[in-house]
């Protein structure tokens, strides 16, 4: 069994020699890693010996680099499989009538009720993803990375679209006489909000899916 | 056995390895695979971390493995199992590639015609 100080100059070499950002991917590169190192051990090699037969083993970087950029396309699938899941019948009802209802009910309410209503629910999906960075991700570097490369990506286009949509054209409808225009920029924005909003959702579940684990702490005393 | 002929003809066959090595046993680790399949071939055949490592990450973005995480010897240790729509495929492509393989003996042990 190796000491914790000969666990941390592993993954040390995971982290410098290697450029493995994710903990996930070090955690399980670690213990194969070690598990290598600690059978070249059995048979008589001291520990750096051992080590440097491991590393061989793994691949010697470029190898293990690969495993990295592998376990992102993976999440990428993994993610674009929950939205799929997503997609439904259910969600497309779902959508669809609270769209009809905002049209329906845009004319009844006061101008300003109506927009006070539609700019919390613009923020909803911010304020969700506010409260996932301030609840899971903060001091979780990894995970800091996944969240805003996905925000960079794929998030950006639908979500910023409905935000766009719901603060700058509110402007375009002050005057509540041209009801039409209204009721269709409303029954859009909640659209795109709610398509933004089943973004959210599918991003809390792939944080959940595959962000639990709690690395222990490894590093030389 | 070649070693790169040996890898080039296990690329379509691993995941099925690993579907059948967590067939038979609950769960296993990523170097448990590793040394299993050593141990089975008599050293013949060995899976590298780079091949095994992003099947294992397909085969669960697939839904076919689940994974769980213990601290073992003060370190992260990652088990993969079968989900029941990994057990269910893990049975499907088994019986494929036996088939497959069957077929291509046939092929390979072919005598020459009179």
């Amino acid at each position: 069994m190796l000491t914790s100080d000969q666990l941390a100059l592993l993954r040390q070499d995971l982290i410098i020699l290697a450029s493995i950002k994710y903990d996930e991917v070090t955690a399980e590169l670690l213990d194969h890693y070690a598990s290598l190192t600690e059978q070249h051990m059995a048979n008589g090699l001291s520990f750096t010996d051992a080590s440097k037969w491991a590393w061989a083993e793994l691949g010697s970087g470029e190898g293990i680099q690969q495993i990295q950029t592998d376990f992102e396309k993976s999440i990428s699938k993994r993610h674009v499989a929950i939205i799929k899941s997503y997609l439904g019948w259910p969600t497309i009802i779902t959508t669809g009538l609270i769209a009809t209802l905002v049209y329906v009910i845009t004319p009844l309410m006061p101008l300003n009720s109506m927009k006070i209503l539609m700019e919390s629910f613009y923020l909803t999906p911010t304020l969700i993803m506010l409260y996932v960075y301030r609840t899971n991700l903060s001091n979780q570097p990894d995970r800091q990375k996944i969240f805003w490369l996905y925000l960079t990506k794929s998030f950006s286009v639908g979500y910023w679209l409905s935000f766009f949509w719901g603060f700058f054209l509110n402007d375009f409808n002050h005057k509540k006489s041209i009801d039409w225009l209204f009721q269709f920029h409303s029954t859009v924005g909640v659209f795109l909000c709610c398509l933004s909003l089943a973004y959210t959702i599918s991003l809390l579940q792939l944080f959940k899916e595959n962000f639990e684990l709690k690395m222990p702490n490894l590093s030389p005393r | 056995m070649n070693t790169s002929s040996n890898s080039s003809l296990l690329k379509g066959s691993l995941s099925v390895m690993i579907l059948r090595l967590l067939e038979d046993r609950e769960r296993m680790y990523g170097y448990e695979i590793t040394q299993k399949v050593k141990d089975l071939t008599a050293g013949e055949m060995s899976i590298t971390e780079g091949a095994l490592y992003p099947a294992l990450h397909k085969l669960e973005a697939d839904g076919l493995l689940t994974t769980e995480t213990q601290i073992v010897d003060g370190r992260a240790r990652k088990y993969y199992s079968l989900t029941k729509t990994g057990h269910t495929e893990a049975a499907g492509r088994i019986a494929e590639l036996s088939s497959f393989l069957e077929n291509l003996n046939l092929v390979l042990k072919l005598k020459p015609s009179l």
